[in-house]
């Protein structure tokens, strides 16, 4: 990975770290057939399933905590820009910032996908958290 | 320069596909699958997965006629969504954009709505490459 080699600018946020992920054959047609994705590739919105991962929830929970946030969280927008094509039965690393929460309770989690000094995608999650009502 | 798109069907999205999709992308999001936890928080019900009907635009999108039959393989370099109003189980939603621009490397960029019954619940915006042959991607 080399952000500084490609001149771009660190994610805004608190850093959360970079992960290794990977596009495992079986988790992708489970995720193709969970979106009856019948095509060859690998779908975009596939990076999701490493923001759902145990590593990047504890660090997200983690800077949540620090932050003093609690409640669950709700998409309000999502982007991804792929740069290049994310191929199956690779390895990835994928670079997280958390920004937020704002006074509305609203954070933004960003990311850059890279292999090697490659950048793959980026991808941008924009979250609101709800405080939930206490339990009857 | 626009191109209608649509109306395309979205879902209906029933209980069992917002379990299958909870399992393929390890959303265990409550507010997908918790009633008390969705009504602790607000809601009336459990909530679609704002980001299973995304992958179900990109599909659309996609295979849509006018895109899917252009030159070359359809690949979705950059989508970004905004979702205006929560999505309900059973549910259907439309489809509707227009292609808003070409790009001077021949990229299209679609501009899309998605309707349910109560309006406007997606806002968002596509950019797609035709590839002279195969890729990946939402291809």
């Amino acid at each position: 990975m080399s952000a500084a080699a490609l001149d771009l600018d660190p994610l805004p946020g608190r850093a959360l770290g970079v992960f290794a992920v990977r596009v495992d054959p079986g988790e992708l047609a489970a995720f193709r057939a969970a979106i009856g994705d019948e095509g060859e590739g690998v779908p975009l919105t596939y990076p999701m399933l490493w923001l759902a991962s145990e590593g990047v929830r504890a660090a997200v929970r983690g800077a949540l905590a620090e932050g003093g946030g609690d409640g669950a969280l709700v998409h309000l927008g999502q982007g991804f820009r792929c740069h290049q094509p994310l191929q199956g039965d690779q390895d990835y690393a994928l670079e997280l910032a958390l920004e937020g929460p704002d006074a509305r309770g609203q954070l933004w989690l960003r990311g850059r996908l890279w292999q090697g000094a490659g950048l793959i995608l980026t991808l941008e999650s924009h979250l609101a958290l709800y405080r939930m009502e206490a339990a009857p | 320069m626009t191109a209608a798109l649509g109306p395309l069907p979205i879902g209906p999205f029933d209980a069992a596909a917002l379990r299958a999709y909870a399992q393929a992308a390890r959303d265990d999001n409550p507010l997908h699958h918790d009633a008390q936890m969705a009504a602790r928080a607000g809601f009336g019900d459990i909530l679609v997965p704002g980001m299973l009907i995304m992958a179900h635009i990109a599909r659309a999108l996609a295979q849509a006629p006018g895109v899917a039959q252009a030159p070359g393989v359809a690949r979705i370099t950059a989508l970004s969504t905004r979702f205006a109003r929560p999505v309900l189980p059973g549910q259907a939603l439309v489809l509707r954009g227009q292609r808003v621009a070409r790009t001077a490397s021949g990229d299209s960029i679609y501009r899309l709505k998605v309707t349910g019954p109560e309006g406007l619940v997606i806002m968002a915006e596509a950019e797609v490459t035709h590839h002279p042959e195969g890729g990946t991607g939402h291809a």
